[in-house]
């Protein structure tokens, strides 16, 4: 009786199955869904913004300090530089500019750190370049104060004239005019001759209609 | 014969003369120009002048971040030449609007397009470094260096629409910004003069980041992250941390700015509060934008002017005492004015005393009337502990007023005046009474209509 009892209850152990197949398949639909997300990211993620990836240009929320201020004003004077230009046919000496009191030109117009920068016009053959920089606050880092965007250049460009200063924007041709503004963060005298080989960036903003495309060829 | 031809010739000149100028009236390039934001209109409205017309796209008094559109807006922008618009959020409203419509002659003139931008407040909306994206503040046109180069490329572009009124244009945008030029130079110079080396400050709303900036101000911390999205514990918590650990001392708010927060963030850091305007609700007028900047430049001045002076972080608001003494000033000064000249001529006795009388009642409840109201204002405004020691000074204030309105009326009443003089004199004297309890209101809330709507 007790062998019977052993006989029908027997244990029989059941080895499990492979789980090979199941863990390839879980594999597999995880390989899916990356796949998916990152075709996903690829399709929303923005476009990549080619100006501000050249060597010589920096975005404009990049500056520090006061140094945004000035690029404000140094734009928000193109238009009233463009358009004594088209009135006249000169470009206009800071000395006009100053009657008229345009910032950055007269300093009481900006608060109070950038109130040490004096300014130069340096006429080329199709664009005007407007010089500044700031020797005050330079002697001040001297001393040890936080380094600042001290030297500026605002370049206005007729794109009419036919030859243009290297690099300049390509696309912006509805406008005559385009304008560049430069920025070094040391000291340095102006000089003739492109401004890229000597160190000085190009401001661009990221949400700025100059954004188009910067011509690496040719220029004068 | 020569005689006989010369009027003849006169009139075939003249006919001449003002056909061609009645041709040249109809074909003058006229514009029809929309507005998406209150700045927008009054700077339209500044270049162009007479020689467009110009309409906002949201009737006053609605809120642009919940506006919802209606038919007619849709049928305004079917009628108009060209439109302008934020393009960096602050009228998101207009986005399908501007999609919907069906009119291929719109242009629309994007505010934001070549501006320089500031990033929006804060560790989890400011840019990163590495896939570059950047969450912009729309708050473009605060500030008077902004609206000045969007002034300009909005004439611009109008100029290009309307070439015969370019010029036009281009004269007006530069006498305008010279204006606001010199608003914001005589800002820095009263800036200048004081001394803010103690200064810190933090805004409720992440508005004024541009005006600041060209103020060279810095501001150390934002309550509110959004536009509509209230501070949760954590992030209120992180905010008293900051204006602690900044030494924050100044809080710009607006006056619909939950009172709640405002309390807790007051009883906690000890901040002096004062209220901005956020120049996005009102009627649309030429000169809105240039008086509520100035309202804006003179709080801030005010707050300035109090931290240089060290006093005491627990006292009132200064820039609402100040506005509000300088306008009940004002105001008692131009009714004594006006009851003196009115007074020139003669009156019965009788009816001086009479006159006299129902005047000191007029005014006695309006200055009632007035204390009553600001009250109620200061009740949804101001951390309670500032309304207490704001009610004894401005009750003090308003007797001082009184007493001085008082004295002159009695003094202008010794001569005497005809009827219809005294009729005349009764109505501009109620009508300063209004305009007084008005500019003590507006006082209250300094470039904040009474309805505006929140999370602004």
């Amino acid at each position: 009786m007790n062998n019977a009892d052993t006989q029908e209850c027997k244990e029989v152990i059941v080895a499990p199955l492979a789980a090979g197949r199941e863990v390839l398949g879980l594999a597999v639909v995880i390989c899916c869904i990356f796949l998916l997300a990152g075709l996903r990211h690829v399709q929303v993620a923005p476009k990549e913004d080619v100006t501000a990836k050249i060597s010589y240009q920096i975005k404009d929320v990049r500056l520090k300090n006061q140094a945004p201020v000035l690029y404000r004003s140094l734009l928000g004077a193109v238009d009233s530089i463009t358009w004594t230009y088209e009135a006249g046919g000169n470009w206009p000496e800071i000395s006009e500019l100053q009657t008229e009191s345009l910032p950055p030109f007269v300093g009481d117009f900006l608060p109070a750190g950038l109130r040490g920068f004096s300014w130069e016009m340096h006429q080329g053959e199709t664009w005007v370049d407007y010089y500044g920089s700031n020797k005050e606050v330079a002697q001040e880092e001297k001393q040890g104060a936080d380094p600042l965007e001290n030297s500026f250049i605002l370049r206005i460009i007729d794109l009419r004239a036919g030859k243009y200063p290297y690099p300049y924007i390509q696309g912006a041709q509805e406008d005559r005019f385009t304008a560049q503004i430069w920025m070094n963060p040391q000291i340095v005298d102006y000089s003739e001759g492109p401004l890229v080989e000597r160190g000085w960036k190009w401001v661009v903003s990221g949400n700025s209609a100059v954004n188009g495309k910067v011509r690496e060829s040719t220029g004068s | 014969m020569k005689k006989m031809l010369r009027p003849q010739l006169m009139l075939v000149f003249c006919l001449v003369f003002f056909s061609t100028q009645a041709y040249a009236q109809e074909t003058k390039c006229r514009l029809n120009i929309g507005a998406s934001l209150h700045p927008y209109y009054s700077w339209v409205k500044n270049i162009v002048g007479d020689e467009a017309n110009v309409t906002s796209i949201i009737p006053p008094g609605s809120d642009p971040h919940a506006y919802q559109p209606v038919p007619s807006d849709m049928q305004k922008l079917e009628n108009l030449d060209a439109v302008i618009i934020n393009g960096v959020g602050h009228d998101e409203f207009i986005k399908p609007m501007l999609k919907a419509i069906e009119n291929d002659k719109l242009v629309v003139i994007d505010t934001s397009k070549g501006l320089p931008l500031i990033p929006v407040f804060g560790k989890h909306y400011a840019f990163d470094e590495k896939d570059g994206k950047v969450s912009y503040n729309s708050h473009t046109y605060i500030a008077i260096t902004g609206a000045i180069q969007q002034m300009q490329m909005i004439a611009r572009k109008l100029g290009r629409l309307c070439p015969d009124q370019a010029g036009v244009f281009v004269k007006n945008v530069r006498a305008y910004s010279m204006k606001l030029r010199n608003m914001l130079q005589s800002a820095l110079m009263r800036i200048d003069m004081l001394d803010l080396n103690n200064l810190r400050i933090a805004t409720v709303h992440d508005g004024y980041s541009y005006l600041f900036q060209e103020l060279g101000i810095e501001v150390s911390a934002v309550v509110q992250p959004r536009h509509g999205v209230k501070p949760s514990a954590r992030q209120l918590q992180d905010t008293i941390k900051r204006i602690k650990r900044a030494k924050v001392n100044v809080l710009f708010g607006e006056l619909d700015y939950e009172k709640k927060y405002v309390d807790i963030i007051y009883k906690e850091t000890g901040c002096r509060l004062y209220a901005l305007s956020h120049i996005s609700n009102g009627e649309y007028t030429k000169e809105f934008f240039e008086q509520a900047m100035q309202r804006n430049i003179d709080a801030i001045i005010a707050a300035l002017t109090e931290v240089s002076r060290g006093s005491n972080p627990g006292d009132m608001s200064g820039q609402m005492q100040d506005n509000m003494s300088r306008q009940m000033q004002n105001a008692s000064q131009q009714m004594q004015n006006s009851v003196q000249e009115n007074l020139k001529d003669s009156v019965p006795t009788m009816q001086q005393k009479q006159m006299n009388e129902r005047m000191n009642q007029q005014v006695q409840d309006t200055t009632k009337q007035m204390q009553k109201t600001v009250q109620e204002k200061l009740k949804d405004s101001i951390p309670t502990m500032q309304q207490k020691q704001m009610n004894e000074r401005m009750n003090q204030q308003l007797r001082d007023t009184k007493a001085q309105m008082q004295g002159a009326m009695q003094e202008g009443l010794k001569e005497t005046m005809p009827e219809m003089q005294q009729q005349q004199m009764k109505g501009r004297m109620n009508q300063q009474v209004q305009d007084m309890q008005k500019g003590v209101l507006d006082n209250v809330a300094p470039g904040a209509p009474q309805q505006q709507g929140k999370g602004q």
